[in-house]
């Protein structure tokens, strides 16, 4: 595998750190005039999302990481396994809870996911940033009510929870936003 | 490349800021000129490492593939022997660029440009009030005001920052400090002495020195002395060897570095070979040859003039003070 010397550590760059794949956020090179180099970086582990900083001596070297990411169709879950698929090569995937995580609540058969994929196995998957799901359950709605602002929360039929306008009824399809969980708009239908 | 998306054809820097350069430029010469001090136009390919275990430097080849020798990264072999032919002058200075491989970042530029003089006859405190001054000047030609100036010794600022004795701490100890400083530090095994008080001065000390103060620390300690002086002096009652060296910060930023100059011939022989050359090259033979001769008294320092520039312009990134950085080029 090859390996990045720490000149060429740059943000994005893809490395194992601790046995887990990384990538630098950001690397700052610090040195005394007479004295010995040093990168400061600050690395985020791409299995559990977590930011630390680590300090290197200057010259030394990070296995490069097999990371890419690719656009996948979601098939279908057992609530255990979720598969998708390249909609190229329509080569099937098969990932697990850890790597879909909450993106989980908004996976709707066919929709385009962003899949990273470390030794060609998904470590993490994440939804399209807007989605158009159904709503399976909310209170009735207050027909005319579009003015004064309440709002009550909405199961999706993908299972997120969001909170909607006191208008809004069951079986209606609503635009969402996935990375804030906000409801965007109606869609008409 | 993205980086040719930013519009990377453009000089880093303002046109103001440029002309900022030229004027801080011929002020430093003007400085100088004044002291009857000789500029010199030292080599910029030599054909060997420097002394300095901590530096790369850049490989020159010919067409074929054969070693044609290297870039400086500091004039100072060529100044020294100069001063030991020509005795008589009262002193000497380089005004130009020096490099320095793979010092890349906020405040480094692989190539930068360097002012480096020799004063004669001058002990290490005439050199260290020369630099403050220059540095005033400088102020003054940018229509700053003087910046206070504070005075600290190295041995007092680790006791400060890093509760800890620099000059008795083993590497525990040292690697205690920057745990608690929150340094999580990847091959902490690889590390010697000298790398950890390097580790600590740049993340814990630097970051804390006046803000918008001229600092000058001495004290270094004898392992990190290079070219300067041994002198004993005291630290918490007890007598410790430190270099004879110093260095300014301005506000946290290393600006000029100076030592009261070793002209011993045996014991810089010695020090070049532990520093890792095996068998010294022909310019640092003729380098040790100059000092049988004889090399007067004199100290020497070294100001980063791009550094100084970001410190007087207010600039974060070096990149905003030099038409084009490494980045640009």
């Amino acid at each position: 595998m090859a390996s990045y010397s720490t000149n060429e550590f740059r943000a994005g760059l893809k490395v194992m750190l601790d046995g887990d794949p990384a990538t630098i956020v950001e690397n700052e090179f610090v040195k005394p005039g007479k004295g010995q180099a040093f990168n400061r970086t600050k690395v985020k582990n791409l299995k559990t999302g977590k930011t630390i900083e680590r300090t290197f001596k200057s010259g030394d070297s990070l296995e490069a990481a097999d990371i890419h990411e690719q656009e996948m169709q979601y098939l279908f879950s057992d609530g255990e396994e979720w598969h998708f698929m390249d909609p190229e090569s329509f080569e099937q995937i098969m990932a697990t809870k850890d790597a879909v995580g909450d993106s989980d609540q908004w996976l709707k058969e066919q929709d385009l996911c962003q899949v990273t994929l470390f030794n060609g196995a998904p470590i993490q998957v994440l939804p399209p940033n807007h989605v158009e799901l159904a709503v399976v359950e909310t209170d009735p709605g207050l027909r005319g009510d579009t003015a004064t602002g309440g709002t009550k929360p909405a199961k999706l039929e993908t299972g997120a929870v969001v909170k909607v306008p006191l208008f809004i009824e069951e079986g209606e399809v609503l635009r969402c936003d996935t990375r804030t969980g906000e409801y965007l708009s109606r869609v008409k239908t | 490349m993205s980086d040719l998306e930013q519009e990377t054809w453009r000089p880093g820097a303002s046109l103001g800021t440029l002309c900022q350069r030229a004027r801080l430029k011929r002020l430093l010469r003007e400085r100088l000129e004044a002291r009857d001090w000789l500029e010199i136009d030292a080599p910029v390919l030599i054909d060997s490492p420097d002394f300095e275990p901590n530096i790369t430097l850049f490989r020159a080849t010919l067409p074929d593939g054969t070693p044609a020798g290297s870039l400086h990264s500091s004039p100072e072999l060529s100044m020294k022997r100069l001063l030991c032919a020509y005795p008589d002058l009262p002193g000497t200075y380089y005004l130009g660029p020096v490099f320095r491989a793979f010092e890349a970042g906020r405040r480094h530029n692989p190539e930068f440009t360097m002012l480096e003089w020799y004063d004669k006859g001058a002990t290490l405190d005439s050199a260290i009030a020369t630099t403050l001054a220059l540095i005033q000047s400088a102020r003054e030609e940018l229509g700053l005001t003087p910046a206070p100036v504070e005075y600290h010794d190295y041995g007092e600022l680790f006791r400060r920052h890093c509760a800890l004795d620099p000059y008795q701490a083993d590497t525990d100890t040292l690697a205690r400090a920057a745990g608690h400083n929150d340094i999580d530090v990847a091959d902490p095994v690889e590390m010697t002495l000298d790398d950890w008080l390097d580790l600590l001065m740049s993340l814990v000390i630097e970051p804390r020195l006046a803000p918008n103060a001229l600092t000058v620390v001495t004290g270094y300690p004898a392992s990190q002395a290079a070219m300067a002086r041994l002198q004993t002096t005291r630290f918490e009652g007890q007598e410790v060897r430190t270099a004879a060296r110093f260095e300014v910060y301005g506000g946290g930023l290393e600006l000029a570095n100076g030592y009261h100059e070793l002209a011993e011939p045996d014991e810089q022989a010695r020090r070049l070979a532990s520093s890792g050359s095996r068998q010294p090259s022909p310019s640092q033979q003729r380098f040790l040859a100059a000092l049988v001769h004889g090399l007067p008294e004199c100290s020497g320092v070294a100001m980063g003039v791009d550094r100084l520039l970001m410190w007087l312009a207010g600039a974060e990134d070096i990149d905003a003070v030099l038409p084009f950085s490494a980045r640009r080029v």
